[in-house]
């Protein structure tokens, strides 16, 4: 029988799921950045630039910018799943 | 002449023979709901199973929801077993660079019925599953709309099947006839017959008739479903507190009435095309873009058709093991009709590299992106109910969450794709196959083995290994993830989906992409092992596994979420145990066709 396993915590399940997505992204940053960009890319010391900012494309680099623009991503949904589960608690209370 | 004639009404008289023998091979009334003779559909039950035939009998004329739900199901693990040994095969060749398992033909034969077969065999065949076995019992209805074309919408399967993989089985009959390689999206003008002698011939034709039964299959089962949630609900079920499996399972529906007849009728200008000489698809005439304006028309929303009642599986079952109701409800049944709309204005993005005017694909862009709106919008709302929930990790509820992350990384994929700039430099790369993984598998297979172990225990009353089915979940989650990011990295290196060998100048070293293939191999077998695991699983759990002890295996009542499909599996246990203890079959007539315990909430 599939007897009933021990309840946890619905956050640690969540922030597990958002740990895996982050270190998919982190993971594909240092792989596109020591594997894809020195084949795809001609330039030998190829820079990337967002405005005013020149960021060389390192496998360093690239994992940063997959944990940064995933992580926000991530952040902003948890902070409103966070704010909008507190208030929907609070109103069926 | 004169023989093919003969032949012709040889085989007219033998059509008409069986059709005579399967009016007299049972009294078809006496077990269908009309058989009370009321001309209604509400007044005799169908779950009762006193008044079914027994053995072999009983599955070939049974119209009974529950039974073609089973048969439903039965089928697609049998497909889904087909594509998976075609992918198995595929996956082998490709882990070295040169052709040493299959020849190039039947790599192409397998590709193509990998795709065919996974989408029309396997996917719209396991939901319609879930469908006629719970739909019914979810809403209180005492069957489906419409029971013999219930019937008749499943018999079209099978020969569907056996036409679609047909030129396999006629390849070492007849030489000139082989498996299609049209690959799923039947591309013309390969697909008229440029190349014919090697293309399988006379196997396309078998093909495209196979899908025309499928999808004629599909939209008969649709009609039904659009039937019964909107004829067939009990008094007590309103629109308001309809469960969200039914709302998923009506849009579907909705998205094939309007998706498959055009494919029906695509399928068959391309068959005019191939024997009549029409001139459809041809460059000269009505050109291959007609086809792919037309097939995509049908086949994006075939993604969704194929997502949504997923979906809606997900959204039943998460709740169930957080411990909480689903929260938003309203919007995730807002959502899935959001998506069942914007669905048919996104078809072109499978067009962006083929020159249609920039205008055109600019719009296509928007929708595309605007699609993810309604998508994120549930995945926050699955996010949400789990957040401040208590969660029971059962394996139904893992795949639930595997289903989640799966989806969120085939979603995130998808939306760079959205963009043409990006699509015009991953178009026809591994990448494309790497994220429609990620959906197709990742989130549907996902969402339909959480289906699969969370009802288990009410279409066996057994209950299956809880090891093994943790086993089935870590091994496809893994797999999974270790194929389809590999072959995202591969399109990355801009490796072009859909050929057997990689010996050529491509952009990266050879080693390279050997490696990665090597890798999508492997995964490819973890997943191989997985669901052995998972069929064995469920194999001997229906026939030895320890039967379920009470009709809520969940603790559902617990959390105020036993839900009506529960009740009628309590109702069902308790006339058995009223007729082993001596009750009489009046008592069970009685109770059998009613769903006790009404008062329970619907799934919210």
């Amino acid at each position: 029988m599939d007897s009933l396993p021990e309840r946890v915590e619905g956050r640690r399940v969540v922030g597990t799921v958002v740990a895996v997505l982050l270190g998919v992204a982190v993971l594909f940053g240092v792989l596109v950045g020591a594997v894809v960009v020195p084949i795809r890319v001609d330039d030998p010391t190829p820079v990337a630039t967002f405005g005013p900012l020149s960021v060389p494309i390192t496998p360093l680099t690239m994992a940063a910018y997959g944990l940064v623009s995933v992580g926000s991503v991530l952040l902003v949904g948890l902070l409103l799943v966070r704010y909008v589960s507190a208030r929907a608690d609070e109103s069926s209370a | 002449m004169a023989s093919e004639l003969a032949l012709t009404v040889l085989m007219g008289v033998l059509l008409l023979a069986v059709a005579l023998w399967l009016t007299r091979v049972e009294d078809w009334r006496s077990y269908a709901p009309l058989g009370s003779g009321a001309g209604g559909y509400g007044d005799a039950t169908a779950h009762g199973t006193e008044e079914k035939p027994g053995g072999l009998t009983r599955w070939l004329t049974t119209v009974d929801h529950k039974d073609i739900g089973i048969m439903y199901g039965v089928y697609a693990v049998v497909a889904f077993a087909w594509g998976g040994l075609a992918v198995i095969l595929m996956r082998t060749e490709l882990a070295t660079p040169a052709q040493d398992v299959v020849d190039l033909q039947m790599y192409n034969a397998l590709l193509t019925s990998h795709g065919i077969t996974m989408l029309f065999l396997f996917g719209t065949p396991i939901l319609a599953a879930f469908g006629n076995y719970f739909i019914p019992l979810l809403i209180g209805a005492d069957d489906m709309a419409f029971p013999r074309i219930n019937a008749i919408a499943f018999w079209l399967l099978p020969p569907g099947a056996l036409l679609i993989w047909g030129g396999f089985f006629l390849e070492p009959v007849v030489g000139s006839v082989g498996p299609a390689q049209t690959s799923w999206t039947m591309y013309t003008p390969l697909s008229i017959g440029a190349g014919a002698e090697s293309y399988g011939a006379a196997g396309v034709d078998l093909m495209l008739l196979g899908l025309h039964l499928t999808g004629v299959s599909a939209t008969m089962g649709a009609i039904n479903f659009i039937a019964t949630i909107f004829t067939e609900r009990a008094p007590d079920v309103g629109w308001e507190n309809l469960d969200i499996f039914s709302w998923t399972m009506l849009t579907q529906s909705g998205l094939i009435l309007f998706a498959f007849p055009l494919l029906g009728s695509a399928l068959i200008m391309l068959l005019l095309d191939r024997n009549f000489a029409t001139t459809f698809f041809t460059v000269e005439g009505g050109s291959p873009l007609l086809w792919q304006h037309l097939f995509w028309f049908f086949g994006h929303p075939e993604v969704y058709i194929l997502v949504l009642p997923p979906m809606g599986l997900v959204s039943l079952i998460l709740p169930k093991f957080a411990g909480r109701k689903l929260f938003g409800f309203k919007f995730v049944v807002y959502s899935t009709l959001a998506i069942g709309v914007l669905s048919f204005g996104v078809w072109a993005h499978h067009m962006f590299s083929t020159g249609i005017d920039p205008r055109l694909r600019a719009s296509f862009m928007a929708v595309s992106l605007a699609i993810a709106i309604p998508s994120a919008v549930k995945t926050f709302n699955w996010i949400t109910t789990m957040w401040n929930g208590k969660l029971r990790l059962t394996t139904p509820m893992l795949f639930s969450i595997g289903f989640v992350q799966n989806f969120i990384i085939g979603g995130v994929t998808g939306v760079f794709l959205a963009a043409v700039p990006v699509d015009l430099l991953l178009h026809d790369t591994y990448y494309v196959v790497g994220h429609f993984h990620f959906i197709v598998f990742g989130a549907i297979g996902f969402a339909a083995f959480a289906g699969i172990y969370y009802w288990f225990p009410m279409v066996t009353k057994r209950m299956y290994q809880r090891r093994l089915g943790v086993w089935h979940f870590w091994l496809s989650i893994i797999g999974s993830n270790v194929v389809f990011l590999a072959m995202i990295l591969l399109g990355y290196l801009g490796h072009p989906r859909r050929y057997a060998t990689y010996d050529f100048g491509g952009v990266a070293p050879v080693d390279l992409y050997s490696s990665l293939h090597l890798l999508a191999t492997v995964g490819a077998f973890l997943m191989l092992f997985g669901q052995l695991i998972w069929l064995w699983n469920m194999f001997q759990s229906w026939r030895e596994g320890p039967r379920v002890e009470s009709a809520d295996p969940w603790n559902l009542e617990e959390e105020s979420q036993f839900t009506r499909e529960w009740q009628w599996f309590r109702s069902q246990r308790e006339d058995s145990v009223a007729v082993t203890d001596g009750g009489s079959g009046e008592d069970q007539d009685e109770a059998g066709g009613e769903h006790r315990g009404g008062d329970a909430g619907q799934d919210q």
